[in-house]
């Protein structure tokens, strides 16, 4: 699956997010997650991918941005 | 300034005799037992054991990106301050939260989600960023704090088997000499993950299962008894001081009149009857009553042989001539030790028990031990008139002892 697909499922199923409310805009805090919980959701993200997210890079507003950064990091990593 | 009077405005419970703070106390007073075998292949945390599980499964009660935050004690114990404020008739936060504490004990706090994080932590080197947030023993305290917007002080009491009781002793102590008008009180504790279990095996404290099996186990006072079972759950209780009750026209279930308070200094796990007799009569003398005005004790007694021994001697020897008639009762039968939530899941009892005049019985006494002076209220419930104050006591593991005074309104 793509990047907004599992960042999508890893909402829904561990951070108990309504899939009807997650679109590319929504930020973390609109969907309930706090600052715990954003730290949680970013090593999952670099758990999956093997990617490593720096604290500035972790800064991102919507979930489009979180994806865009996640795949530029999985393609340097694989360039 | 003059002394406040506090009273208990709302109970709020998750046990394992239920979450409906009425039908539970129904099940208690019947004679009802909650203790069963569980084995890991059910589903739920520890191995093959005697204990009494909470009703209470994680379902969306507490929204998933919130409780993925509280250890399960936590929960429980936001529960349960929801169901006590709504029947305390307190909802909107502004008018009462500012004025409010949170007094909430717990003896191990996030027990399961330490037993996680070694599991992960020793297999892949990793920990989950909440570890820490979530294991500390003030989980329960603070995140009732945060969910109810009370900002006045969040304490948290980790004292074992005392850890609630004290809770509700010091939180009453708070409106009493006037710091506060209102105080959510209690206790939580979720302590049935294996490896705590484990421990407690490891102690040699827990009962062997009794010949009519897991239900009859937990026998506190019984010639039988051979140890204490292990329970979990989390109970709550409202105090408010009379102006703050009367303000809002809200009503009172009982009055806490007393608490007192004593350590053994003696040894880690051995209780001392002159500990328990100092606490006992301490929150006699700080409720300004006689030993003979006191019509019902709900005991700690656990079931374990020493410790039901010297507890039945304290009161002896606190109450005297009274203690040949007077109402014994331990709940551990029904639902076994809470540890750090049975101080105030047994006020829970003792206040119903006053408020309606019923005394609850010690499930699983068949046959009393011949040495024990008391009378243990076996297997059941006994309707008093006149009652008008109860004691309760909580001992715990480091000597720490505590008792509670409680009036009929």
């Amino acid at each position: 699956m793509n990047t907004y697909d599992f960042l999508r499922q890893l909402l829904v199923t561990e951070f108990g997010a309504k899939p009807s409310d997650i679109t590319p805009e929504s930020t973390l805090a609109s969907l309930g997650l706090d600052s715990l919980s954003a730290v949680e959701l970013v090593r999952e993200l670099e758990e999956e991918y093997r990617i490593v997210i720096s604290s500035e890079q972790a800064t991102f507003d919507t979930l489009a941005e979180a994806v865009n950064i996640v795949d530029s990091l999985i393609q340097a990593r694989q360039g | 300034m003059d002394r406040r009077r506090v009273f208990v405005s709302g109970l709020g419970l998750i046990s394992p005799l239920g979450n409906d703070v009425s039908v539970a106390f129904d099940r208690l007073y019947a004679g009802d037992v909650a203790v069963r075998r569980v084995t890991s292949d059910s589903g739920m945390p520890g191995s093959d054991a005697i204990v009494a599980p909470a009703v209470y499964h994680v379902d969306g009660s507490v929204p998933r990106v919130k409780a993925r935050l509280m250890a399960r004690a936590t929960q429980m114990a936001v529960l349960s301050a929801g169901t006590a404020l709504e029947a305390a008739g307190l909802g909107s936060r502004e008018e009462w939260a500012g004025e409010a504490g949170v007094y909430i004990g717990s003896g191990l706090g996030g027990s399961e989600i330490l037993e996680e994080h070694y599991r992960r932590y020793f297999a892949s080197r990793r920990s989950r960023a909440a570890t820490i947030a979530m294991i500390m023993a003030n989980g329960p305290a603070c995140h009732v704090s945060m969910e109810y917007g009370i900002t006045g002080p969040s304490l948290s009491y980790s004292l074992a088997c005392v850890s609630s009781a004290v809770a509700l002793g010091e939180g009453f102590r708070a409106i009493r000499d006037g710091y506060l008008h209102t105080v959510v009180a209690g206790g939580a504790e979720a302590q049935l993950n294996e490896g705590t279990v484990g421990a407690w095996m490891g102690l040699g404290a827990l009962a062997s299962e009794h010949a009519d099996g897991p239900e009859a186990t937990s026998r506190p006072f019984d010639a039988g008894r051979t140890g204490m079972v292990l329970g979990e759950g989390a109970a709550v209780l409202i105090l408010e001081s009379e102006e703050s009750l009367s303000a809002r026209g809200g009503d009172a279930l009982v009055e806490i009149v007393g608490f007192g308070m004593s350590s053994d200094a003696h040894n880690l796990t051995e209780p001392l009857e002159e500990g328990q007799v100092m606490a006992m009569r301490r929150a006699l003398a700080d409720a300004a009553l006689d030993a003979r005005d006191i019509g019902y004790v709900n005991a700690h007694a656990t079931g374990t042989p020493a410790g039901d021994r010297v507890e039945w001697n304290a009161i002896k020897t606190t109450f005297g001539a009274h203690a040949e008639t007077l109402p014994v009762s331990s709940s551990k039968g029904a639902h076994g030790h809470l540890v750090g939530a049975t101080g105030a899941m047994e006020a829970v009892w003792t206040a119903l028990a006053l408020h309606r005049g019923r005394i609850p019985p010690t499930a699983n006494l068949t046959h009393p031990d011949p040495d024990c002076p008391l009378d243990c209220v076996p297997l059941v419930g006994r309707e008093v008139e006149g009652l008008r104050f109860a004691l309760s006591n909580s001992f715990a593991f480091g000597g720490t002892n505590a008792a509670l005074v409680f009036a009929r309104v």
